[in-house]
């Protein structure tokens, strides 16, 4: 069975941590959550006697209160950047999640590129080439 | 953009050497995020402001809970044979009508920030679900007001497939404001959520099949009357809350789905505000005497499209490349 979907990956992204459970089917369904269920009923009284009740499950603890107007607090920019296809967002989701590669100063606009362009920066070599020529503009 | 389209569409076609996945990749110029900031702060000296809250506190011992909260979906899946097409997560998100409406960029070391526009910092409140079986729910928008002329027309572009094709449910909140309330959140059960289970367990054969419904922590979600209600009229319907302040972990509408979406929204937004400015130009006004699109109306109805565009974004059948139902 082979599924490819942003809607697959985004559950299978919500992971527990080092146990490498996530959100997925075929992790909750797992044997080794199965047991690790098993394990976990078996050391704690609380979580075994929770699971039976009808009211909703989980940890019903209150959201931590937002305080301060927020007018001068630390910048935080906006991590969707509107000029990225939507095409290269579910990219970057499928890779693994939210990924910002682009950092400002590694954009380079220039009107001297030109005499790169060909077999020397064909797609395949184009990464060492720029750099070499990153590299020289350096110094 | 509209000005640069419409003054030095040059400008686009300068090359350009951008790093993507630890790559370098040749690309024509785009009117980045990262260039406009990189600009206003070198050549104009601004600095980017946003009235923002501080973060929340991720929880110590977050392993343990996220652990917690797997294993208690673990025994109500085995338990009651649940099926991922039953598995359901839905989220809510907030959509403004103008696109950056929470930012704006000021003179570095000012202290005050005023937002321009601060007024038109109005927008809509946007439900997602998404099913563990890679389906996604019809949307739930939100819109501030007390009648149904607080709502999109259907002359709204996108309206017919909005409500009829993709099933969209369009309501206003009967408040000032546009944030979802216990009775739209009951309509949102009503409406959607249910009927959606409803028909996979017609389908399968599977009627009195549980299901789970994650949502967070929200108050109204975890309110007694919501549970209450929840109860007396949905039991089958077993919720299963995020845990505290874990969303952006363990949340799939706010860790995979939300992003695409809001890019969507963002871009078709954009689209609108930069064809508007470049009629303007075409027209002859000068670019400061450029205004944006601001009447309610107008940019409540450009959103039904926006939201078209957002649902094919993440339910894109090219991404999709083969939806099987789990079974």
């Amino acid at each position: 069975m082979c599924i490819y979907s942003s809607l697959f990956q985004a559950f299978k992204l919500c992971s527990t941590g080092e146990d490498g459970f996530n959100l997925s089917y075929e992790s909750l369904t797992s044997e080794k959550a199965m047991k690790a269920l098993s394990e976990w009923m078996k050391n704690s009284k609380d979580f075994t006697d929770t699971l039976s009740r009808v009211g909703p499950i989980g940890v019903e603890e209150e959201e931590e209160e937002v305080t301060g107007d927020g007018s001068e607090k630390a910048i935080e920019y906006d991590e969707i950047d509107s000029s990225k296809t939507v095409e290269e967002e579910i990219a970057d989701l499928m890779a693994g999640g939210a990924v910002n590669d682009l950092e400002e100063d590694e954009v380079c606009v220039g009107t001297n590129l030109e005499q790169y362009i060909g077999y020397e920066f064909s797609s395949q070599t184009a990464t060492n080439s720029w750099m070499k020529w990153d590299t020289k503009g350096s110094h | 953009m509209g000005i640069i389209t419409s003054k030095a569409p040059e400008m686009y076609k300068v090359t350009v050497i951008r790093k993507v996945h630890g790559k370098y990749v040749w690309d024509h110029f785009h009117c980045r995020d990262s260039f406009v900031r990189n600009f206003v702060k070198k050549e104009m000296k601004w600095s980017f402001r946003r009235t923002t809250c501080p973060g929340k506190k991720t929880p110590e011992n977050i392993e343990e809970i996220l652990t917690d909260s797997f294993l208690r979906f673990v025994w109500t899946i085995s338990n009651f044979k649940v099926l991922a097409v039953f598995v359901v997560n839905s989220d809510q998100t907030l959509i403004y009508y103008t696109a950056g409406a929470e930012e704006t960029y000021a003179a570095t070391g000012s202290k005050q920030v005023e937002v321009v526009g601060k007024d038109e910092r109005r927008g809509f409140t946007l439900m997602v679900g998404v099913s563990m079986s890679g389906e996604v729910l019809p949307f739930q928008a939100i819109y501030s007001g007390k009648s149904p002329a607080s709502l999109p027309t259907s002359a709204a572009p996108g309206y017919s497939k909005a409500t009829e094709d993709l099933k969209f449910h369009f309501e206003y909140s009967r408040t000032d404001n546009h944030w979802s309330t216990i009775e739209t959140m009951k309509s949102y059960v009503t409406n959607i959520l249910a009927p959606y289970f409803q028909s996979h367990r017609e389908r399968l054969n599977l009627p009195n099949q549980i299901c789970i419904w994650q949502i967070d922590c929200w108050s109204v979600h975890r309110s007694l009357e919501f549970r209450s209600w929840m109860k007396a009229n949905y039991s089958w319907i077993r919720i299963h809350f995020v845990p505290a302040n874990c969303t952006g972990l363990f949340q799939p509408c706010d860790v995979g789905i939300q992003r695409v979406l809001k890019l969507a929204v963002r871009r078709s937004a954009l689209s609108n505000i930069v064809n508007h400015t470049m009629d303007q130009l075409n027209q002859g006004i000068l670019p400061s005497q450029i205004t944006f699109e601001k009447w309610l109306p107008v940019v409540r109805n450009r959103s039904v499209q926006w939201l078209v565009n957002g649902y094919e974004a993440i339910n894109n059948e090219e991404i999709v490349q083969k939806v099987v139902y789990l079974m």
